[in-house]
């Protein structure tokens, strides 16, 4: 507790003067002879008693009076946080007194001993408690500074820079909001203050000069990425303490939005808060936090973005098309939405990308697609877009809401997709015509498209193989390694037999490292049993059962796809559900069983026994078949499987040729990222640059180089696309990626105020909203609160009481005297 | 001074009666006791009219004033009884033998006077006065005065007696007209003084009388209740008739002090400083209470109480008391 002013306090002296007026103005009683004194004897004791009790609780109370009055006009100080115990305390102590007076009156009164005892207990546990929580107060309370301290102050103006601090309200971000603020802080401060602005930059500095915390200022902008404001604290408080200035002081600007304090509940603000270097509470080693919220009041937020945004595959071959899928999303509270439109756009594969005076020509962009949707107040509505004729190269693209709400990073989703030329694919049967009739599959002829039953005799003519594919069987497969298969983006086992078990573990560890595999199981085992003994059983995604077999005749089961999205299915020109699946029956088929979490059903039977199943193995995959597709060279038409190939049908070859494009296209290179994490880009220097330029998408250039056959850039802060440019002997090479906001960074939802005592501590911060509520609650933060309020109207109170008492007190006497 | 000085004569409408007054006035004369002081010519006439009786059989040696119906000496005729053997012949109603040819005996109960005695506290506390005009005392020695030409007036003998711790001056009873002055005489050169104590003088008084007597205690009785009860049961277990004056001085029945006041007591000196203003109420009650336990115990016992004050005008009081006694027998 601090007094404003203090002198006055002597004031209280003046509470002698009530004393002295009843020392001196006492009475001598009226000498009367009484001879029946024995009936006053009785009553007197107790009349004297009661009479001497209430002319002390008189004089207690005009002592008390003064001392009061004394006190409120010293202007008695204390920490805002303390304000209420000791309000509580003063209300304690009244109560206390009152029963106190209680006590002696029913003690005077001899109103009998319960109630005396009672109201005496009680007044004593008053009393105790007042008295132990005013020790308690006094003895470990943050003290306050005068008003007239004026000294500097070490203080940290910690800025949200989370992509909702770019939430436009009245034409200003709430990152101007912010500034502006933090300008009009930096204002107030005592001359010889130190500041540190704590934004996006990395450390922590206090400045001397009031310049280099406005330019600091300037530069701070609005990231892709959630602030982690308790770190940020953290680290002012850190420097802080180092400061040697006595009075620090940290203003946190912020709208409060729940994903710059996810980290509250292990926030460790509250302790590192609560001690200080000593450990004791000594002014100038507290901290004053002051959170300032610039937020938009809740009412008024508006917001409808893109969210969920999902890409078919990020590599595929040229003339290829991916598909993007995306959700539009509408917050609550923003209402229903008028009719807004999505825009995917493409931009060009620049293979030289110009760089002109330190920047780079960002190649022109063209819309290529648009849909118009309307959301419901707080629903969602997916929508599905897709980039067609991909061109060699990374191709990049942006979806875009074109509808100007307030906050514009969620409108937008950037992605990246690579197109090469398709790799070479390895065929391994042990039956020559069906891997010729495979390749075919995999690369028909260009002239004369025959159909692949026709190819069965001319392949006999050893038609040159094409550089798409190798040919090759289980025999071949034993005399590779790891090198050999790497050459190969996609292996097709058609009708393996029993394989030797270290060709099934070069063909695993294959797959994971990123190899796309296809099994298409056929006549080679008689039974299940001998199938799963065989090591191609390894490969499997489950556990085979047995073979089902149907007449010829029966043409019930057919098949049919489990997922109706899925890049097989892109070549499609329709969706996958309404291709004519049921018109071709399946007779055999091997049952599997017991698939695992990392297997995907693409194909049904109408049975429901999966046919084509997608198992993701680590960085690969493998496409199992339950039945072959082309048929076996081998069979006879009653031993046929199913009734796809019989016609020549296009349905399953397209759906073979696609699938086996899939494997082949697949590429473990991430191309899409979120903000801040790192992106990584495969760049083996035999085919691509050692050193590369990078372009931000605020067209900032640094260098990247290559290490270990990967590029790694780890400063991904904004969203956007990212452009990397090297040179090689036969020309430049151009690559890059895409960095999106987390969408789990973009929340307009605000920390409860249980959160933030969570994070910070419980009355360890003060929150304001506009200047008058910051100037005010800093004026509290620093100076304390004034009780003199408080006190005055207790001492009001007394007054009434007073003037109750004394003319009980004296009424009786007057009348009587009149 | 004299009562035809003052015109009490003239005011007189009953010379007669008056004439009797006067008669005891002039033999007081020669003790210079200022008679009219204590008794007021109109009270005197007033209760000439009145009497005092006892309200048991007493067993007179003088014979009363009255004049009997029946044949016979201060007796009156109780009833008719046979003759039986043994009976005085002398008895024999002979008026109803010749009536009835029986014989008849006459009852006759005899009808005499009453001692009466005057008992008058003398301790400090009867010179208490809180208006400065008539102390309990004197407002006793007032009520004996009137009570005196009472008991005079119908020839009863009438006695005084005055105790403090104990008996302290005492007349003995007598019927013959220098008694009332005497009794005045006496009265007027006492001085309170001492501390009221009933059970020893009372004790004494109950040895002195040996017939039945009519006891008048005039007393502020300012002492325990119960040994008070007790002394003057005493009394009336020893066959007495006793009527208690409880005269109490205003001020101590409405209490009318205010503001912080030291009360001593004349007694035994003590004081108290006590606010008035807070006390008052209760010692009203507790004073309420004290008579009324007086009179209920005086009841129970058969004992006339009658509970005065000063603020009362004496001849009003005593008039309707005697009224009330006679309507009761």
């Amino acid at each position: 507790m601090t007094f404003l002013h203090a002198s006055l306090l002597i004031g209280g002296l003046v509470a002698l003067a009530p004393i002295l007026l009843h020392m001196l103005g006492r009475r001598q009683p009226k000498p009367i002879t009484f001879p029946a004194i024995r009936f006053v004897r009785q009553t007197a004791i107790t009349a004297q008693r009661g009479w001497s009790i209430k002319r002390w609780l008189l004089l207690a109370l005009r002592v008390l009076m003064v001392v009061l009055l004394a006190l409120a006009l010293s202007s008695p100080r204390v920490h805002s946080n303390m304000f209420a115990t000791y309000v509580m305390v003063g209300l304690i102590g009244i109560l206390a007194m009152l029963a106190t007076a209680v006590a002696l009156t029913a003690y005077g009164s001899r109103r009998g001993w319960q109630t005396t005892a009672i109201a005496a207990a009680i007044a004593l546990l008053l009393w105790a408690v007042s008295g132990t929580w005013f020790g308690m107060a006094v003895s470990g309370g943050q003290s306050v500074a005068l008003p007239s301290a004026s000294g500097p102050i070490s203080a940290a103006i910690v800025i949200d820079t989370s992509p909702t601090m770019g939430y436009r309200y009245h034409n200003v971000t709430r990152l101007d909001a912010a500034k502006e603020m933090a300008s009009w802080l930096m204002d107030r401060l005592p001359a010889g203050s130190q500041i540190a602005i704590v934004n996006n930059d990395i450390g922590v500095r206090l400045n001397q000069d009031r310049i280099s915390a406005n330019r600091q200022l300037d530069r701070t902008i609005v990231e892709g990425k959630a602030t982690s404001l308790i770190q940020r604290i953290s680290a002012s408080i850190d420097v802080l303490r180092k400061s040697e200035l006595e009075r620090r002081e940290i203003y946190v600007l912020t709208d409060l939005s729940l994903p710059a304090w996810r980290e509250a509940d292990t926030s460790d603000l509250p302790t590192k808060l609560a001690r200080n270097e000593e450990g004791k509470g000594i002014a100038g080693e507290n901290i004053l936090v002051q959170i300032i919220d610039v937020s938009v009041p809740v009412a008024e937020i508006r917001n409808w973005s893109l969210g969920n945004f999902k890409l078919s595959q990020q590599s595929t071959t040229p003339g290829s098309q991916v598909t993007i899928s995306a959700d539009v999303q509408s917050a609550k509270g923003s209402g229903d939405s008028p009719p807004l439109t999505v825009e995917l756009f493409a931009e060009t594969v620049d293979r030289s990308l110009l760089d002109r005076a330190g920047k780079i020509v960002v190649p022109e962009s063209r819309r290529v697609h648009t849909q118009s949707v309307s959301v419901p107040d707080g629903g969602s509505l997916p929508i599905q877009m897709t980039l067609t004729e991909l061109v060699e190269g990374t191709n990049h693209a942006e979806l875009r809401l074109a509808f100007p709400d307030p906050l514009e990073c969620d409108n937008i989703v950037y992605f990246s997709v690579e197109a090469r030329p398709q790799g070479q694919t390895l065929v391994i049967s042990d039956d020559e015509v069906d891997r010729r009739t495979v390749g075919f599959a995999i690369d028909p002829p260009p002239t004369e498209a025959p159909s692949i039953q026709n190819k069965k005799e001319s392949d006999q003519e050893s038609k040159p193989i094409a550089a798409m594919y190798r040919l090759g069987s289980t025999a071949d497969l034993e005399g590779m390694g790891t090198e050999d298969l790497a050459r190969f983006s996609s292996i097709v086992l058609f009708d393996p037999g029993n394989m030797k078990a270290d060709s099934i573990d070069l063909l695993e560890r294959w797959v994971e490292q990123g190899g796309g595999l296809m099994i298409i199981l056929a006549s080679s085992f008689d039974s299940a049993e001998a199938l799963m003994e065989g090591s191609i059983a390894k490969l499997l995604p489950g556990r085979v059962k047995s073979l089902s077999s149907r007449p010829i005749k029966d043409r019930s089961v057919s098949m049919a796809p489990s997922i109706s999205k899925h890049p097989i299915w892109l070549p499609f020109e329709r969706p996958i559900e309404d291709i004519p699946w049921f018109q071709y029956a399946v007779f055999r088929h091997w049952n599997i069983e017991g698939l695992d979490d990392r297997s995907i059903v693409l194909m049904r039977l109408t049975g429901t026994e999966p046919v084509l199943i997608e198992q993701v193995r680590k960085q690969g995959r493998i496409l199992t078949w339950t039945f072959p597709y082309p048929e076996p060279n081998k069979h006879t038409r009653e031993q046929i499987w199913s009734q796809l190939y019989v016609n020549d049908e296009w349905p399953g070859f397209e759906l073979l040729h696609s699938s086996i494009r899939y494997l082949a296209a697949w590429n473990k290179q991430q191309l899409n990222y979120f903000v801040d994490e790192p992106a990584v880009l495969e760049n083996n220097i035999s085919q691509f640059p050692q050193l590369y330029k990078m372009y931000s998408p605020q067209s900032e250039e640094t260098r990247v180089e290559s290490s270990d056959e990967s590029l790694v850039y780890t400063f991904t802060r904004h969203a956007g696309q990212y452009r990397l440019k090297g040179l090689l002997p036969q020309g430049p090479v151009v690559r890059g990626f895409s960095v999106n906001v987390d969408r789990k960074d973009v929340s307009l939802e605000r920390i409860l105020p249980s959160g933030l005592d969570k994070a910070i501590g419980k009355d360890l911060y003060r929150i304001a909203k506009d200047r008058e509520e910051v100037q005010s609650s800093l004026g509290e933060g620093r100076y304390g609160r004034d009780l003199s309020p408080f006190l005055l109207m207790v001492f009001v109170m007394m007054i009434m009481a007073e003037q109750t008492m004394s003319s009980r007190f004296y009424a009786q006497t007057k009348s009587r005297g009149a | 001074m004299s009562i035809v000085q003052l015109g009490i004569v003239e005011r007189s409408k009953d010379t007669t009666m008056f004439s009797s007054f006067v008669s005891l006035v002039h033999e007081s004369k020669r003790c210079m006791v200022a008679v009219e002081q204590y008794l007021k010519p109109e009270l005197a006439s007033q209760i000439k009219r009145l009497d005092l009786r006892a309200q048991m059989i007493v067993r007179g040696f003088l014979q009363g004033m009255h004049a009997s119906p029946y044949h016979g000496f201060s007796v009156e005729f109780s009833e008719h009884r046979r003759y039986a053997h043994g009976d005085d012949p002398k008895d024999i109603d002979w008026l109803a033998y010749a009536k009835t040819d029986k014989y008849y005996v006459k009852k006759f109960e005899s009808e005499t006077n009453v001692t009466g005695y005057m008992v008058m506290d003398l301790s400090q506390s009867m010179g208490y006065t809180y208006r400065q005009q008539l102390t309990k005392f004197d407002y006793c020695i007032c009520l004996a005065a009137a009570l005196s030409y009472l008991m005079l007036m119908q020839k009863d003998p009438i006695g005084l007696v005055t105790f403090d711790k104990k008996i302290r001056a005492s007349i003995p009873p007598r019927s013959r007209r220098g008694q009332f002055s005497a009794i005045l005489s006496l009265l007027s050169k006492l001085k309170t003084a001492g501390e009221t104590e009933l059970r020893a003088p009372i004790l004494q008084l109950a040895a002195m009388l040996r017939h039945r007597s009519l006891v008048m205690l005039m007393s502020d009785l300012l002492a325990d209740v119960q040994p008070t009860l007790d002394s003057i049961r005493m009394l009336r277990h020893a066959g007495h008739d006793v009527i208690v004056f409880h005269v109490l001085d205003e001020a101590e029945v409405t209490f009318p002090f205010d503001g912080l006041v030291q009360l001593t007591d004349p007694e035994s000196g003590q004081s108290l400083s006590v606010n008035a203003d807070d006390i008052g109420q209760e010692y009203r009650e507790n004073i309420r209470k004290f008579r009324q336990e007086l009179k209920q115990g005086f009841n129970e016992s058969r004992i006339d109480y009658v509970p005065l004050d000063t603020s009362m005008p004496y001849d009003k009081a005593i008039t309707e008391y005697l009224l009330s006694r006679r309507n009761r027998f």
